[in-house]
């Protein structure tokens, strides 16, 4: 079967600094994938590059089955992926609604249907539907997350990449995201999660990459990667 | 859109009026009534007694005792409003020291220029020294009175008013003063007694403000927009009527239309789509060296003559091209860099005009532009409207209404448009707008393009009201006082960017006298602007919620009309 993602020796640098160096990775439909890694491991870097942001400097990049390497962001978003920004990223001055309208931009001129999506984040956070008049910089960080996931499922993508949604929050905040995405994988939404939490972010994983100073070093199944020694060592704090 | 936080205690409106009473009555001093008394008697007595001890032409006939005449007027009219003390409602405090700032201000800058034209201290009579005492005391009142934060107001105005016909009377009244306001303002001729005015309705405007009379208008307007719009058409072409056949100030006015186009289109660059254009002014330029050179000017090189309605669209065009061109390999620039850019390539066009002779005649630039005549109606005819003169300018005038109007329409559907939220994503967030689909790079070249479209329509015409175009009208220093328009009348809004055209091309002319300093004082102005009202003089609300949100955070925020719209 063919990968709804693949990617295959993906370089990227800005300038003459290479942040990525040759990585490769498979998303199948419907599983959710997670790349872990500690800081400046290129994580931030590859899911810009895959959705557009930034070029690479060599290597592919095929969404379901076509090269995309070359197609400009917001081309990409039309195909399917949506992309969560690190650090959330939200429009803090735009109510939440008009967060969410800008989310549907790609969507143009499907004004019921955008309507019934905005309905269905709010279904899933509604938090966000009793608030949705109000600034999106006043929400608490964890709410603003939620946002940010509502936001990037507004485009009604087949793939989603998420860009630690989990940093800066607190455990409890933590929790009540992971338990939406697992929500998302039940409703077979394909995700792409990078994260530092590679606990919380293997134990919902079908599938894990371990990247380090921009390559893969350990690619396997998600139980299988929490049982990982070296994983074990370097990112959940064993001894 | 739903406002929850509207009314987070739920007791309504009666129960909060009286927590707001309870808690001033207690938290006033006990001498603030009868300080703000003292000051309104001191100043009545200050304005009904000579300001100058002898005759030498000072404007207002000060010399006089028991007549108000020009300043002494507008401090008596400040010292009613130190009586507002009394009044149990929301904002006194404010209401009240602006009349009295107003008060100290006019007397002391009165009394000032009366001790130097005068020839020293000696000038001044105890009338205006009375004056200042009393503009003192009723400021120190105004400090005594404490109130809650004020976003109770804004709660107060939006419900009060439910009954049309009364709201609607209340537009007329409001637009009908302001020409009446503008009207009295333009036939006062010395530079003293002008400031003096100015400040009387600035400081009064303020105080109306702080009760809650600028919300209070917003919402009514807001609730007849229609008719509101209609309005104030109205009231703009029925100026040319109240100057008795003068052309003076209708060419000014017609000046300040063009000017106002252009803003507004500068105001799409930068209000919306957040692009810091320094060299807007040359998009202005293109537009009116195609309508000079098509429109057989006496010095033109190109001898065609095009028909204006052509010639707006070809310079309108001519100058979106432009835009595209200068925008193109620039957009990917943000912030200061692309300010540097594109304030380089004002200066481009500014040299190339007053460098190609073959076509633009260089420094000479190309005068003796002539009258627009449309299918035989030269504009520069008067004309004669219900019995009363109109002057060659007013046909320009009315042009130029035309013309802001179709500008405003533009700007306003922008606004609202899918394209216009775009715009204010990429301002915000242009890695994350990217990230949701917009074409950033496409919206940005559009953005660019638009601003310059309406400024090069708005120089056709220009070129056709001063007859002549020449490379020294396109120099930096236009493009920043665009700029200046923008950002004092209120990024991002419509009657912002009009009003500060106005003002811009208004006290100018006024101040003939302080020529040499004018754009001191207007840097200064610019910098009071920024400390105290940075959101400009008609805030946008989403603007609004931008510098508030910066400056406290989620409390500001949640006040009813700036949460519940965009």
């Amino acid at each position: 079967m063919t990968p709804m993602l693949e990617v295959r020796d993906l370089v990227v640098a800005y300038g003459a600094i290479e942040a990525v160096k040759g990585i490769s990775l498979q998303v199948q439909a419907g599983d959710v994938v997670t790349l872990i890694g500690g800081n400046g491991a290129g994580k931030t870097t590859t899911l810009r590059t895959l959705s557009g942001l930034l070029r690479p400097v060599a290597g592919q990049v095929l969404f379901e089955g076509e090269r995309i390497d070359r197609v400009p962001a917001h081309e990409i978003v039309r195909r399917g992926i949506a992309h969560s920004p690190e650090g959330r990223r939200i429009f803090p001055r735009m109510t939440i609604e008009e967060n969410l309208e800008l989310g549907a931009y790609s969507r143009r001129g499907k004004t019921a249907e955008i309507r019934d999506t905005i309905d269905r984040v709010y279904a899933l956070f509604p938090m966000l539907g009793e608030r949705r008049g109000q600034p999106a910089g006043t929400l608490s960080g964890g709410e603003q997350q939620m946002l940010a996931v509502g936001r990037a499922l507004m485009s009604q993508p087949r793939l989603i990449m998420l860009d630690e949604p989990s940093m800066g929050l607190s455990p409890i905040m933590m929790q009540k995201i992971f338990s939406t995405l697992v929500e998302l994988k039940g409703q077979g939404t394909t995700i792409l999660l990078v994260e530092q939490n590679a606990q919380a972010a293997l134990s919902l994983a079908d599938r894990g990459y371990v990247i380090e100073t921009g390559r893969i070093v350990l690619e396997d199944n998600g139980p299988a990667l929490l049982g990982n020694e070296l994983v074990r060592k370097a990112y959940l704090g064993e001894e | 859109m739903t406002t929850p936080s509207m009314d987070p205690d739920g007791s309504g409106r009666t129960g909060r009026v009286a927590a707001i009473r309870s808690a001033t009555r207690a938290r006033t001093a006990p001498l603030t009534v009868p300080l703000a008394a003292a000051g309104a008697a001191l100043t009545v007595a200050g304005s009904l007694t000579p300001w100058a001890t002898f005759f030498f032409g000072y404007p207002g006939k000060v010399t006089l005792t028991g007549f108000p005449g020009g300043a002494r007027l507008y401090t008596l009219l400040l010292a009613v409003g130190l009586l507002l003390v009394v009044a149990r409602i929301a904002g006194r405090r404010r209401a009240v020291l602006a009349c009295a700032l107003g008060i100290v201000a006019i007397s002391v800058g009165n009394l000032l220029a009366i001790a130097s034209s005068g020839g020293g201290l000696g000038a001044v009579a105890y009338g205006a020294w009375l004056t200042v005492a009393g503009g003192v005391l009723g400021a120190l009142a105004g400090d005594a009175v404490r109130e809650p934060a004020d976003s109770e107001r804004n709660l107060r105005w939006g419900r009060l008013w439910v009954w049309a016909p009364l709201e609607i009377l209340l537009i007329a009244l409001v637009l009908g003063g302001l020409l009446v306001a503008i009207v009295i303002g333009l036939k006062i001729n010395e530079s003293s007694a002008f400031v003096s005015y100015l400040a009387f309705l600035g400081f009064a405007a303020a105080a109306a403000v702080a009760l809650g009379a600028g919300t209070l208008v917003s919402y009514v307007s807001e609730r007849h927009r229609t008719v509101t719009l209609a309005a104030a058409a109205i009231t703009a072409a029925a100026f040319p009527f109240t100057q008795g056949g003068d052309s003076y100030w209708i060419r000014v006015a017609a000046s300040i239309g063009v000017f106002a186009a252009a803003a507004i289109g500068l105001n799409i660059v930068v209000g919306l789509a957040g692009l810091l254009d320094l060299g807007y002014v040359a998009f202005f330029g293109v537009g009116a060296y195609v309508s000079a050179l098509l429109s057989n000017a006496t010095f033109t090189t190109v001898h065609v003559h095009v028909p204006f309605g052509a010639v707006i669209v070809l310079g309108a065009l001519t100058s979106a091209f432009f835009g595209v061109i200068i925008g193109a390999p620039t957009l990917r620039l943000r912030g200061d860099y692309l300010a540097i850019v594109t304030l380089g390539f004002g200066e481009i066009f500014r040299i190339v005009a007053n460098n190609w002779d073959g076509l633009t005649r260089g420094p000479n630039g190309i005068s003796g532009v002539p009258n627009i005549n449309a299918n035989g109606f030269d504009f520069g005819q008067p004309h004669t409207v219900f019995g009363i003169v109109l002057p060659g300018f007013a046909n320009y005038y009315f042009l130029e209404l035309l013309l802001v109007a179709g500008v405003m329409v533009i700007f306003a559907n922008l606004n609202r448009s899918r394209i216009g939220r775009a715009w204010v994503a990429i301002r915000e967030d242009e890695l994350a707008a990217r990230a949701m689909g917009i074409n950033t790079v496409a919206l940005k070249l559009l953005a660019f393009a638009m601003g310059a479209f309406l400024a090069g329509a708005a120089g056709t015409v220009n070129a056709h009201v001063t007859t002549q175009v020449s490379p020294d009208s396109y120099t930096f220093l236009e493009s920043a006082l665009l700029l200046s328009a923008v950002v004092l009348g209120g990024m991002g809004t419509l009657p912002g960017a009009v009003l500060g055209s106005t003002l811009l091309f208004v006290i100018p002319e006024k101040l003939r006298t302080f020529q040499d300093k004018r754009l001191l004082l207007f840097g200064l102005a610019l910098i009071l602007m920024m400390r105290f009202r940075p959101e400009g003089l008609i805030a946008s609300r989403r603007r609004q919620r931008e510098l508030l949100s910066e400056e406290s955070g989620a409390d500001a925020m949640s006040q009813p009309g700036q949460v519940a719209r965009a």
